[in-house]
C-alpha cells in the first residue's frame, strides 16, 4: 500500500495549480462550499485510479473525463492538465513520484521507476473506493437489500466469486444434460438389443439361453455367463456376411416403429406446447424476458431519478425503483417459464433421439432387401429427426420449431404406413435361411447390438463420473461460498456495530447491526434504543445514517485490506453527523486506525478544529481554502506560494490572473482580520462580501480599538 | 486476487478434496485455474471435468 507525500494539481477541475504536503500524515481540507476541496479530491482520484469516479457515476451523462477533466478555461487542452503525487510505499518506504496527464489518463510516469512501487501503485489502482464521497457512504444504508448486497461485493470485489458460481453451475447442467442424453442413447441400445433377442426384459439367464440355442445349432460350447465383454459369437469360424438377414428380427424392429408411427405423438409435446402457448399469448412475458438481463443490470445503477437504462426523468426515486422492480419480477415469472420450456423441450428431443435410433435398423434392412426409395426415405426421416431434436435448444429456435411439431410431431415421410408395410412385405417375401444361416445371422446381429449396447453404458458411466464431478464441484463451492460470506458478513456486523457504538456510546452504547445475505440480498438491520432491529432509514436521523454508513465503510475496507488498509480520502462524509458526535468519531480514527493517513475535506470549521484538538491531524497538516474564482482557482492559506503564483502571472504577462488572484487573497485575509477584530460588515443573506466592504470594516474597526487604546493609555 | 476471494477459494479447494467424486487430476486441474483465475471459463472447466474423469474410469 502506498500513502501521500504531497501532491501537485495543475489545470485540473477547478484547481489551476496548487501544491499540497500531505508529509504522509493525516491530513483536513477545509473550506466554505465551492472552495475547491474536492478539486483535491477529484486529483486524487485521478492520480491514483486514472478516473474520476464523480465524473463517471450515475447522472453524469455526456460528462466524460477528457473533456470536463481539465480546467474549464483549458477544456480543449487535456495535454495541459495533470496531476503529480509523490506517494511512499508503506512497506520498503520507497518514494516515488507518479505523473498522470488527463490526455493520457491510462499511463502514468514514475520517478524513480520503482518496479516495487509500480506494484503498490497497481493495488491502489485496482481500490477506487480508497477515494470516498458521502454519496457512495449513504448508498450502503438506504439502499435497498438487492442494490446494497451489489454494490458492497463490488466493493469487496466479490462479483468474480459469482461469476465462478455461474461457471460452475453451468457445468453441471451440462454434465446433467450429457447424463440424460447418454441415458436415452443407452436406452435405446437395450430396447434395440431385447427386440432382436425378442425378451421383455435383458435377464441373464433368458439372454443365455436364446444365445445358447442358437450356438447348439452350431455346434458351439454354452456360455455359462454374461461377463464384459462377452461374445455370442465366440467359436464361429466367421460371421455372417452384412447382406444376412434375421427376419424374425427386423420383423420386430420395424413393428417397433410401426408403433410409433401409429401413435404419432410425443410425450413430452403437450407439456411444450402449453407452456410455448403461455409464453406467446403474453406479449409482456416474453418482452420481459427479451429486457431481463438490462433490468436486473439497470436496477442496481439507479442512484438518482433519472433512469440509468433510457435516460427518462423520474418525478421520484422509490418510483422508479418500484418501476424496474416490476419489471424486474415480471421478467422473474418469464424466467421460470423459459425454463420449464427449455426442460420440455429437451423432453421431446431425447423422444425424438429416440426414434431416431428406431429408424436406423430399418435403413440397414431396406439396404440389405435393395429398396433404394426406402433407403432413400428413411435416411431422410432419420435426418429430420435428428435436425428437429437439435432444433430445440434455444429459445427462439423452440417456439419456430413448436408449430411443425404439433401438426407433424414425429416429421413422418409421406406415406409412411405403405412404406412400413412394403419392407415388412418385403422381408416376409426373403426365403427363410436354413437353421445354421439364420443362428449365425442372429448371434451376429446380437454381438453387433450388444457391442453397442456396451459402448452407450461406457459412455453413460462417463457422462455419469462427470456429471457426479461437477456437481461435487459446484455444492463445493456454493458451500464455501455461502459459508465465507457469511464468516465475512458476521464479521463486517460486528464491527459496523462496534464501531458505531464508539461514535454513538453517549445514546447508543447497546447498538447492535445485523447484516443478513439472504438469496441475491443483503438485508441490513439496525438497532434502535433497545425497541428491536429495522431498516436504517426507519427510525435514525440522517446524522447517524452518515454515521452508520462510514462505520460500514471501515468495517469492509479491513476486511476488504487487511493490514493493507493505509490510505483514504474522505470527502465530507460526516456533514450531517453533529458535533459531539464528530469528536468521537475523531477518536474513532485515532484508536482503531492509527496507521492509515486519512486526507478528509470538511465545510465545518469547528469540525477541522476537532480534528486537530483530537490528534488526528497536527496544525501543519491542515489547509484552509478560502475562496475559489475561476481565473485563480482555490485560494488556499498558504502565503507564500500565493505570491509566488501572482509573480509566474506576471511573468507570464497575465496581468488579469494576477490581479484576480491578489483580490482574492486579500479579500480573504481581510476576511479573517475582521473577523479576529470584530469589524463589521452590512448584512447580506449571500454570505459574500467585496474587498471595499472587507477594507470598510476592518479600518473602521481598526480605528476604533485604536481610539480606545489611546483612551486608555491616556 | 483479493484477500477475501483468496480464502473462499482455498476453502472450496479444501471442501472439494473431501469429495471422493473428483478424481485426483480434476482436482490437480482445478486448483491451477483457481490459482490463475483467467483459466477459470465454462469452456476450460468442462474440458477438464470431462478428460480427467474419463481417464479416471479408463
Amino acid at each position: 500500500m502506498i500513502q501521500v507525500e504531497d501532491i501537485r494539481i495543475v489545470e485540473f477541475r477547478g484547481i489551476r495549480d496548487l501544491k499540497i504536503s500531505f508529509g504522509c500524515d493525516s491530513y483536513s481540507i477545509w473550506g466554505p462550499n465551492g472552495s475547491g476541496k474536492s478539486g483535491v479530491v477529484d486529483a486524487l482520484d485521478f492520480a491514483l485510479t486514472g478516473d474520476v469516479s464523480r465524473l463517471t457515476g450515475a447522472g453524469s451523462g455526456g460528462v466524460t473525463l477528457a473533456k470536463h477533466g481539465p480546467h474549464v478555461s483549458r477544456r480543449d487542452d487535456p495535454g495541459s492538465a495533470f496531476v503529480a503525487v509523490t506517494v511512499r510505499d508503506t512497506s520498503t518506504g520507497d518514494v516515488a513520484t507518479m505523473t498522470r496527464c488527463v490526455k493520457t489518463p491510462g499511463a502514468y510516469t514514475l520517478d524513480p521507476d520503482l518496479p516495487s512501487l509500480r506494484a503498490s501503485l497497481s493495488h491502489v489502482e485496482q481500490h477506487p473506493e480508497l477515494v470516498l464521497s458521502r454519496r457512495e457512504i449513504i448508498k450502503f444504508i438506504v439502499a435497498e437489500s438487492a442494490k446494497r448486497a451489489t454494490e458492497i461485493q463490488s466493493l469487496l470485489k466479490l462479483e468474480r466469486l459469482g461469476e465462478i458460481r455461474s461457471t460452475f453451475r453451468s457445468a453441471k447442467s451440462k454434465t446433467a444434460a450429457a447424463l440424460k442424453a447418454s441415458g436415452t442413447a443407452e436406452k435405446s441400445a437395450q430396447q434395440a438389443l431385447e427386440r432382436h433377442f425378442d425378451l421383455p426384459a435383458l435377464a441373464v439367464s433368458d439372454v443365455l439361453a436364446v444365445a445358447n440355442a442358437k450356438r447348439l445349432v452350431l455346434g458351439l460350447e454354452p456360455l455359462t455367463d454374461i461377463d464384459d465383454p462377452t461374445d455370442f459369437t465366440i467359436g464361429l469360424a466367421e460371421p455372417a456376411s452384412r447382406a444376412s438377414l434375421d427376419k424374425a428380427s427386423a420383423g420386430r424392429d420395424v413393428a417397433a416403429v410401426l408403433v410409433v408411427a401409429e401413435a404419432g405423438s410425443l410425450e413430452s409435446l403437450e407439456e411444450l406446447q402449453a407452456h410455448v402457448g403461455t409464453l406467446e399469448e403474453d406479449p409482456q412475458l416474453l418482452e420481459s424476458l427479451k429486457t431481463r438481463n438490462l433490468v436486473e443490470s439497470g436496477l442496481p445503477l439507479v442512484v438518482d431519478e433519472r433512469c440509468p437504462l433510457c435516460d427518462k426523468a423520474w418525478n421520484d426515486l422509490g418510483e422508479l425503483t418500484a418501476h424496474l422492480e416490476a419489471k424486474r419480477d415480471r421478467s422473474a415469472d418469464a424466467a421460470r417459464l423459459q425454463t420449464d420450456i427449455n426442460r420440455s423441450a429437451a423432453g421431446v428431443a431425447r423422444e425424438l433421439r429416440s426414434v431416431e435410433k428406431l429408424v436406423t435398423p430399418l435403413i440397414r434392412v431396406a439396404r440389405q432387401l435393395d429398396l433404394a426409395e426406402t433407403v432413400s426415405e428413411f435416411e431422410e426421416w432419420s435426418q429430420r429427426l435428428v435436425t428437429r431434436a437439435g432444433a430445440l435448444s434455444t429459445l427462439d429456435q423452440i417456439r419456430e420449431t413448436c408449430p411443425a411439431l404439433v401438426t407433424d410431431p414425429l416429421c413422418l415421410p409421406d406415406a409412411s404406413a405403405s412404406l412400413l408395410d412394403g419392407l415388412t412385405a418385403a422381408i416376409d417375401a426373403v426365403p427363410d435361411p436354413s437353421a445354421t444361416d439364420a443362428a449365425r445371422t442372429f448371434l451376429t446381429i446380437a454381438q453387433e447390438r450388444y457391442a453397442s449396447l456396451r459402448a452407450t453404458r461406457s459412455q453413460q458411466a462417463k457422462a455419469q463420473a462427470a456429471d457426479d464431478a461437477a456437481a461435487a464441484i459446484y455444492d463445493s463451492y456454493c458451500g464455501a461460498l455461502d459459508e465465507g460470506l457469511a464468516e465475512l458478513y458476521a464479521t463486517v456486523q460486528d464491527r459496523l456495530s462496534e464501531f458505531y457504538r464508539f461514535i454513538n456510546s453517549d445514546d447508543e452504547g447497546d447498538f447492535k447491526a445485523s447484516l443478513d445475505p439472504v438469496a441475491q440480498r443483503l438485508d441490513l438491520l439496525v438497532d434502535f434504543h433497545g425497541e428491536g432491529l429495522f431498516p436504517p432509514v426507519a427510525y435514525h436521523s440522517e446524522g447517524h445514517q452518515d454515521g452508520m454508513g462510514v462505520c460500514l465503510y471501515l468495517a469492509l475496507m479491513e476486511q476488504l485490506l487487511g493490514d493493507e488498509f493505509r490510505f483514504a480520502v474522505l470527502d465530507d462524509v460526516v456533514m450531517s453527523v453533529d458535533v459531539n458526535h464528530r469528536r468521537q468519531f475523531c477518536a474513532l480514527l485515532t484508536t482503531y486506525f492509527p496507521d492509515v493517513q486519512f486526507i478528509i475535506t470538511t465545510h465545518d470549521e469547528v469540525w477541522a478544529r476537532q480534528m486537530q484538538q483530537s490528534g488526528l491531524v497536527s496544525k501543519p497538516h491542515q489547509s484552509r481554502f478560502l475562496s475559489w474564482s475561476v481565473e485563480t482557482g482555490p485560494v488556499v492559506m498558504e502565503g507564500s506560494d500565493f505570491w509566488d503564483r501572482i509573480d509566474e502571472d506576471l511573468d507570464g504577462d497575465d496581468v488579469s490572473s494576477a490581479a484576480a488572484r491578489l483580490r482574492r487573497n486579500v479579500e480573504a485575509r481581510l476576511a479573517e482580520i475582521a473577523e479576529q477584530l470584530g469589524g463589521m460588515v452590512p448584512y447580506r443573506s449571500s454570505g459574500s462580501w467585496d474587498l471595499g466592504e472587507y477594507m470598510n470594516a476592518v479600518k473602521g474597526r481598526y480605528s476604533k480599538l485604536l481610539g480606545r487604546a489611546a483612551s486608555a493609555a491616556n | 486476487m483479493a484477500k477475501i476471494e483468496d480464502e473462499i477459494l482455498q476453502g472450496f479447494l479444501r471442501r472439494l478434496s473431501e469429495s471422493d467424486k473428483v478424481p485426483a487430476e480434476t482436482m490437480k486441474g482445478l486448483t491451477g485455474m483457481v490459482n490463475e483465475p483467467d483459466r477459470l471459463r465454462i469452456g476450460t472447466v468442462m474440458a477438464l471435468i470431462e478428460h480427467t474423469t474419463g481417464e479416471a474410469l479408463a
